[in-house]
């Protein structure tokens, strides 16, 4: 397994948001982390990436347990791992391509190794044009995919998504869907994605987990996924509401 | 009842602010050494904090030399004492105005920047993202800052209390009348290299304080737009009050040294 999953805990302020989650993911695999909103999803992409520590349990990456590491011992784990943030969590002070070039920069790559890696990438998510634009001129769907190039550039083992599609148009939903398949099929990366769209995962899902009350409560294809009889399941799937709202006409 | 749990949080609060700020020296210490040394990001910091604050520190050394001068003539003329004003301005710019004024200006001036860009990136996920890149932001973030301020400190105290100690001169020597003879005389007889050491060895510290508080206040803000506020005032306000209070101490501290 690439990754595994063992158990593992958050607590959040006074909340518990993960009650014993126990996932494994294989590699080269393509899954799709849904839930409710605050059912800990983003919280999970966080423990893998070891941005936060779990309360109890184990996250294994291959054959290290990465809960005890020390952030100066994860650093050349995250060098096989490429996150992209919900919001695209670009550097507002540099322009697109230092955004983009930034990884490769920091692994001290030959400038010119760096010129060709980064025109290739940004030409392939059609961003060629906007490489000295600063993110603040950018539009949703362009900083979503510079925080994408940015991610991919350097050819992570392991990419993870928090919401890829939140806040973009259908169009805009399509072009990042595409290019997560895409990216996944030529790259050969395990692909983790978490998302509310039902329709990227009908589309390109290969796992769905769906996590619910703290925990993974069901994992399946998008087929069983959708299929499911499960009343938690089909209400997440259909948008069915077990009590209306108060206040709701 | 409430006082008491208040004062008790309020009282948590700084015992963890404290202690954030010691670890976040060790870790900035630490890094300094462990890590490559980023000449870019350090020289961006020189020329933001050194040069671009070069015009207010100026300004704060002028014209506080040039009223601290007049005050004191003001005074000493009555007593016939005019050919110590030189003397006491000079002193007075390079032991504590210089340093203390400068300081306080550079709170304000940098430390709230600092603690409001630091704060702005963790609220925007750019300090995560970093992190996900491998990239340890204390080494990236701080230490350029650090050690930018460590550098231009003691240069930024020098201008405030050089320029305070010229125009004291020239409002007691061309405005009040005193003999300027007499006015450089005493002033070169009465100010040693220690009064010069005092100066620089508070500015350094100084640039201690102000960047880790600044520095502490931003990486740990609230996640949300009033938090980066927070950070941006609390930075100004804690380190300015630490320089005050710290003051205090080095320079009994420093007379003891230096005595």
């Amino acid at each position: 397994m690439m990754l595994r999953l063992v158990e593992v805990t958050k607590i959040l302020g006074t909340q518990q948001v993960l009650k014993g989650v126990n996932l494994e993911v294989a590699p080269g695999e393509r899954l799709f982390i849904v839930g409710r909103s605050g059912a800990g999803k983003s919280v999970l992409l966080r423990l893998i990436l070891g941005l936060i520590k779990p309360d109890s349990g184990e996250i294994w990456y291959g054959e290290t347990n990465l809960v005890p590491l020390r952030e100066r011992d994860l650093a050349p784990l995250r060098r096989e791992m490429g996150m992209v943030f919900q919001n695209g969590a670009l550097f507002d002070f540099m322009n697109v391509e230092d955004n983009v070039s930034f990884v490769l920069r920091e692994r001290r790559r030959p400038e010119s190794e760096v010129g060709q890696q980064v025109s290739r990438i940004l030409e392939r998510l059609f961003l060629k044009g906007h490489e000295k634009k600063m993110p603040a001129e950018l539009s949703g769907g362009m900083r979503k995919r510079v925080a994408l190039a940015r991610a991919i550039i350097s050819r992570p083992k392991l990419i993870l998504y928090d919401e890829p599609t939140a806040g973009l148009d259908p169009i805009g939903t399509t072009e990042i869907t595409d290019l997560i398949r895409c990216l996944n099929e030529e790259f050969g990366a395990t692909t983790i994605v978490v998302t509310h769209d039902m329709r990227s995962v009908e589309q390109i899902a290969q796992q769905v987990a769906f996590l619910h009350a703290g925990r993974i409560h069901k994992v399946g294809s998008p087929e069983q996924f959708l299929s499911s009889e499960e009343p938690v399941v089909k209400a997440f799937v259909h948008g069915w509401v077990e009590e209306p709202a108060v206040g709701a006409c | 009842m409430k006082f008491l749990r208040h004062f008790g949080s309020e009282c948590r609060a700084l015992f963890e602010a404290t202690g954030g700020i010691y670890f976040l020296f060790v870790d900035v210490a630490g890094s300094i050494f462990r890590y490559r040394f980023r000449w870019g990001l350090f020289l961006e910091q020189i020329i933001r904090i050194g040069i671009r604050s070069q015009a207010i520190v100026l300004i704060t050394g002028a014209f506080t030399g040039a009223v601290f001068a007049a005050q004191t003539q003001f005074r000493f003329g009555k007593l016939g004492m005019s050919s110590a004003t030189g003397p006491v301005v000079s002193i007075s710019m390079l032991r504590e105005l210089g340093p203390v004024l400068c300081a306080l200006m550079l709170s304000g001036r940098v430390g709230s920047a600092m603690a409001a860009e630091l704060s702005t990136m963790r609220v925007t996920e750019q300090i995560d993202a970093l992190r996900a890149l491998a990239v340890y932001p204390i080494e990236y973030l701080i230490v350029p800052r650090f050690l930018g301020m460590l550098v231009s400190m003691p240069f930024l105290v020098a201008l405030t209390s050089g320029m305070g100690i010229f125009l004291g001169w020239a409002v007691s020597v061309l405005l009040l009348g005193v003999e300027p003879a007499f006015y450089w005389e005493n002033t070169v007889k009465f100010t040693g290299a220690k009064d010069i050491w005092m100066g620089e060895i508070k500015a350094l510290f100084f640039a201690v304080i102000i960047v880790l508080i600044s520095c502490q206040r931003g990486i740990h803000c609230r996640l949300s737009a009033e938090g980066v506020g927070i950070a941006a005032t609390e930075a100004m306000v804690f380190s300015s009050i630490t320089v005050l209070i710290s003051n205090f101490f080095f320079s009994f501290l420093m007379n003891f040294v230096f005595s």
